[in-house]
């Protein structure tokens, strides 16, 4: 037996295939088996969700387009990631700017402070914002949801602007300033362009994380559901491949995002 | 790119580089905006819910302004929470630990053994992670089912009699999917911090001599203990803080914190209670960061 | 005044549980609305010879409903007739009863609504609440219809018809019950059955805490027409749950849920269940599980309609009251909210398909075997109380 397992590592050694890569697409397999299954599900016949599957159709997806609260749940998810990842964009641009720019004492803190809402489970942050908001006598919308999405989402655009900013070369700046530029002719000449790509990249991280968010937003939502809330309501009626269908088109739609918007995010590794 | 006439530019090294501005003041005004959301969508919000873990629960929604430690109490001495509580540690902390070994070969794999392709494999397994949270949990009832994928296969193959029953609605069933769940955003920390390090640097040591798996865990693991600390940091939270998954996949034995905290707040109505559980909760948290922290900086450069 | 502080209280946390219930029931409604079509289809819409009060004329009007989807009826049938009555309907759907009972007691709500619901053991406490108006029952003649149970009697003169007036008109009723599929399982006829190792790790249990606790109190023999259990009794049940809960395979917190394990071949039981449990998982294409009354006992539901204090055009709402007590409309709504209806021609109008919700040749022993139970309020002192309950389930479900 071993000389056999022998003779294939060989073989697969000459093909430059190591343990590491058997590893590697192992893993990748697992990863990508339940959307396998999510897709694969999503076109059975019968409304069970067990194999063997006895036949296929569309009428899931048939179900999903059909569906109004789908539609609006939909519409509800683009709103709310569209609004946050302005917002997001916005005062994050300003604070990683600053934080990695300037130096000023509190800076530690600052940081610290930005970060903290990812330090604590959704549960925590949508408890509280659930109070708040209950104290506030605020009634619960799309609104209280987003506030939610920018709290959740901006440390992470914060992490990965702050990241890219890093990389920048300060000398252009300077190279500005030497040359009698203002802040603001410097902000919208040299700086706005340079770190534009990295704040769109950042901030289609926030849209994607504010398009999946559920444990915050669960204790925020008012009478209008994100789309996945709208899963979640469907699930708990009756599980049946339509939510699968639904899972499908989230990640069609995801693909089709990132092939559009690969250039932006993209980064070079060296 | 033009240089000032006559002005010399020195060098700049590759570190960050902060600029000293004469006027310290104005640049904080541009963080305004930061301070005033993170007031009043966080800091507040958090306050208020501290406070109401001080307060005396009259039922759903009602508290009054007596303050009292009652909810703590409750909430450290009740067995009905201690269950739920230390299947949240363990399955956070098993958890994280194994999103970690199982994300770290794969994070190298990206950063250092591919040539091409990097970005390509990054946004495929981003694309995991937006399928819908929900729904790739419902997917892995599915596989892991009394007649799903893998059942099945071992009955189809011969291997097993009966369907196991036991990797469904159980702790081990919490435990797969909440890794897996984490795998995607731990190989992304990883191949971050793995960027800072310098290829050369492995294959110096490689060429004085150290093994492929040494180099692996004397050199690069203290280079990029910050990203190992995240990823384990983050994991811990977002597993230990879990709800839902529990309720989908845990059956009777698989309950983990999360879901008695929610319930008090949704359904229950001892709100106090809930906020008493939550802070207890990020006290452990706490904990655990701090014990992370200590971790980098004894074998961080 | 600390009594009544811990009666609203109790009145909150039992809205809230009731309306877990009655959710499982209801949300399940709304998303099957697309299911009961076919079933609907089935009955058919037999001829009238239903009385209508008055001409479109006299009322024409808005209601402005609150309560759970499906109680407004938004059936195509009961939709013609309103449209041909020039009634508009304004629907706001609560997940809890609590909403009711917060925004109807609040000055804010007061006279917002025209039309709500209550589960019947709160009749007395929101007479106390100040927010019923006691009704005006010539405009309602088909309430005459009504089975015995419904207009006369006890429980009749406890929940609905007190203080000499009557204050709410019981349409809609079924009780828990047990099932399971008679094709993987013999028939499973008590509520102790549950805790047999025979059934190890092959049910569900309900996230029902009132339908659990009174289940369980049936089958310890310990059950009081009150629902009122000494500390020690509770205990009792609490463990004889968490035995229970130890041997199931999971708890299901909504029926969609239920239906999906059966269907994917994950339990072969359930607790607490209803009757409709055999139509819902025939969807899926397993028509063999089964309903059965727990040897033991049960317990019942009736939601009933009432107009909130303050409410306007009432003309509308008695109309629309009086109608959904025809036996047309009574057809409808066994499928439509797949529970029990309250009028004798009415019940003899329910298709086939639909008769399987409530046992309509005997009322009555029903209702003996599967009580209305009171709730613990404000119980006398050395009774646990409901949010005792409350904490009880939580710690069956945590331990």
């Amino acid at each position: 037996m071993t000389s056999a397992l022998a003779r294939l590592r060989r073989r697969l050694r000459r093909r430059g295939i190591g343990l590491l890569h058997v590893y590697v697409g192992l893993l990748l397999l697992f990863l990508f088996l339940p959307l396998a299954v999510l897709i694969v599900f999503s076109f059975a016949a019968s409304g069970q969700l067990r194999f063997p599957i006895t036949g296929l159709s569309l009428r899931w997806y048939r179900e999903v387009f059909g569906s109004s609260t789908v539609i609006d749940g939909i519409l509800a998810s683009l709103g709310v990631a569209v609004v946050t990842g302005a917002i997001v964009a916005a005062i994050g641009t300003l604070a990683a700017v600053v934080v990695n720019r300037y130096r000023f004492r509190g800076a530690g803190v600052v940081t610290a402070v930005i970060l903290a809402p990812a330090a604590l489970p959704g549960l925590v942050i949508g408890i509280a914002l659930l109070n708040f908001f209950g104290d506030l006598h605020m009634t619960l919308s799309l609104l209280t949801v987003t506030v939610g999405h920018v709290i959740y989402t901006l440390p992470f655009f914060y992490l990965v602007l702050s990241a890219r900013l890093r990389r920048f070369d300060p000398e252009l700046e300077e190279a500005a300033t030497d040359m009698g530029a203002g802040p603001l002719q410097r902000f919208r000449r040299v700086t706005a362009p340079l770190i534009s790509p990295a704040i769109v990249a950042s901030a289609f991280v926030v849209l994607a994380l504010s398009w999946d968010e559920f444990q915050i937003t669960f204790f925020t939502i008012g009478d209008q559901s994100t789309l996945p809330l709208v899963i979640w309501s469907r699930a708990r009626l009756s599980i049946d491949p339509s939510v699968n269908a639904i899972g499908t088109l989230m990640v069609a739609g995801s693909l089709l995002v990132v092939l559009f918007t690969r250039r932006f995010i993209a980064e070079s590794y060296s | 790119m033009g240089i000032g006439q006559g002005v010399l530019i020195p060098v700049r090294r590759q570190r960050p580089r902060r600029l000293a501005r004469a006027s310290r003041r104005w640049p904080l005004l541009l963080l305004l905006p930061l301070g005033v959301a993170l007031s009043l969508g966080f800091v507040v919000p958090l306050a208020l819910l501290f406070v109401k873990s001080f307060q005396t629960s009259l039922g759903y929604g009602q508290v009054s302004d007596h303050l009292t430690f009652s909810a703590y109490v409750t909430a450290l001495t009740s067995p009905l929470y201690r269950t739920v509580a230390v299947n949240a540690l363990v399955i956070g902390g098993i958890g994280t630990v194994l999103t970690l070994l199982l994300s770290f070969p794969l994070a190298y794999f990206i950063r250092f053994r591919m040539r091409r392709g990097q970005n390509t494999i990054l946004l495929l397994i981003m694309i995991t992670l937006f399928a819908g949270y929900i729904v790739k949990i419902y997917a892995w009832t599915t596989i892991l089912g009394t007649y799903g994928l893998i059942n099945t296969g071992l009955e189809r193959i011969g291997l097993i009699s009966q369907p196991l029953s036991v990797l469904l609605f159980s702790r081990f069933a919490v435990l797969i999917v909440v890794t897996y769940l984490s795998i995607p955003v731990s190989t992304l920390i990883l191949v971050g911090s793995m960027q800072n390090v310098n290829r050369g640097v492995l294959e110096n040591a490689r060429d004085l001599g150290a093994g492929g798996l040494r180099t692996v865990t004397s050199v690069l693991v203290p280079l990029c203990m910050t990203g190992i600390v995240g990823s384990l940091a983050y994991g811990f939270v977002v597993i230990a803080g879990d709800y839902i998954t529990p309720q989908l996949v845990g059956g009777t034995t698989g309950q983990m914190i999360g879901v008695p905290i929610s319930d008090q707040f949704l359904t229950i109505g001892d709100q106090p209670l809930g906020s008493a559980l939550s802070f207890l909760m990020l006290a452990v948290f706490v904990i655990v960061y701090f014990g992370l922290t200590q971790l980098e900086r004894f074998k961080g450069i | 005044m600390p009594g009544e502080e811990r009666m609203l209280r109790d009145l909150e946390l039992l809205d809230r549980a009731m309306t877990r219930r009655n959710l499982l029931r209801g949300g399940l409604a709304a998303g099957a609305g697309a299911l009961a079509m076919p079933l609907l289809a089935a009955c058919g819409s037999s001829g009238s010879g239903a009385q209508t009060t008055g001409g479109s004329g006299s009322t024409a009007g808005t209601i402005e409903f609150i309560s759970y989807v499906a109680y407004d009826l938004r059936f195509p049938l009961m939709q013609k007739w309103r449209a041909a009555q020039g009634i508009n309907m304004k629907s706001t759907y609560i997940s809890d009863q609590s909403d009711v009972t917060t925004k109807l007691s609040s000055p804010a709500g007061h006279g917002l609504y025209n039309l709500s619901s209550y589960s019947a053991q709160y009749g007395p406490f929101y007479k106390k609440l100040g927010i019923l108006t006691p009704l005006d029952m010539s405009k309602v003649p088909n309430y005459s219809d009504s089975m015995p149970f419904f207009k006369s009697g006890k429980i009749w003169s406890e929940y609905w018809h007190f203080d000499g007036q009557q204050w709410g008109i019981p349409f809609t009723w079924g009780y828990d019950s047990i099932n399971y599929d008679s094709a993987k399982v013999k028939p499973i006829t008590k509520t102790t059955d549950f805790l047999q190792p025979a059934l190890k790790n092959k049910f569900a249990i309900a996230d029902d805490m009132i339908g659990m606790i009174l289940m369980s109190a049936q089958a310890l023999g310990i059950a009081n027409p009150r629902g009122l259990f000494t500390t020690s009794e509770m205990n009792q049940i609490v463990s004889f749950l968490t035995k229970m809960k130890q041997n199931a395979r999971v708890i299901a917190s909504g029926f969609g849920d239920i239906v999906n394990l059966y269907a994917s071949g994950e339990i072969v039981a359930n607790i607490s269940g209803f009757p409709g449990m055999q139509v819902l998982v025939a969807q899926k294409g397993i028509k063999t599980v089964r309903s059965a009354l727990p040897e033991e006992g049960s317990l019942s539901y009736c939601d009933t309609y009432f107009i909130p204090a303050g409410g306007n055009d009432t003309n509308s709402v008695y109309a629309f009251i009086n109608e959904c007590l025809t036996p047309p409309m009574q057809a409808q709504e066994a499928g439509y909210l797949q529970a029990g209806v309250t009028t004798v021609k009415g019940a003899a109008a329910v298709a086939p398909p639909n008769r399987v919700y409530v046992p309509y040749n005997d009322v009555q022993s029903l209702f003996v075997k599967a009580p209305l139970f009171g709730l613990p309020f404000s119980p006398p002192a050395g009774y646990v109380s409901f949010s005792d309950w409350n904490t009880a389930w939580e710690s069956v479900k945590a331990s």
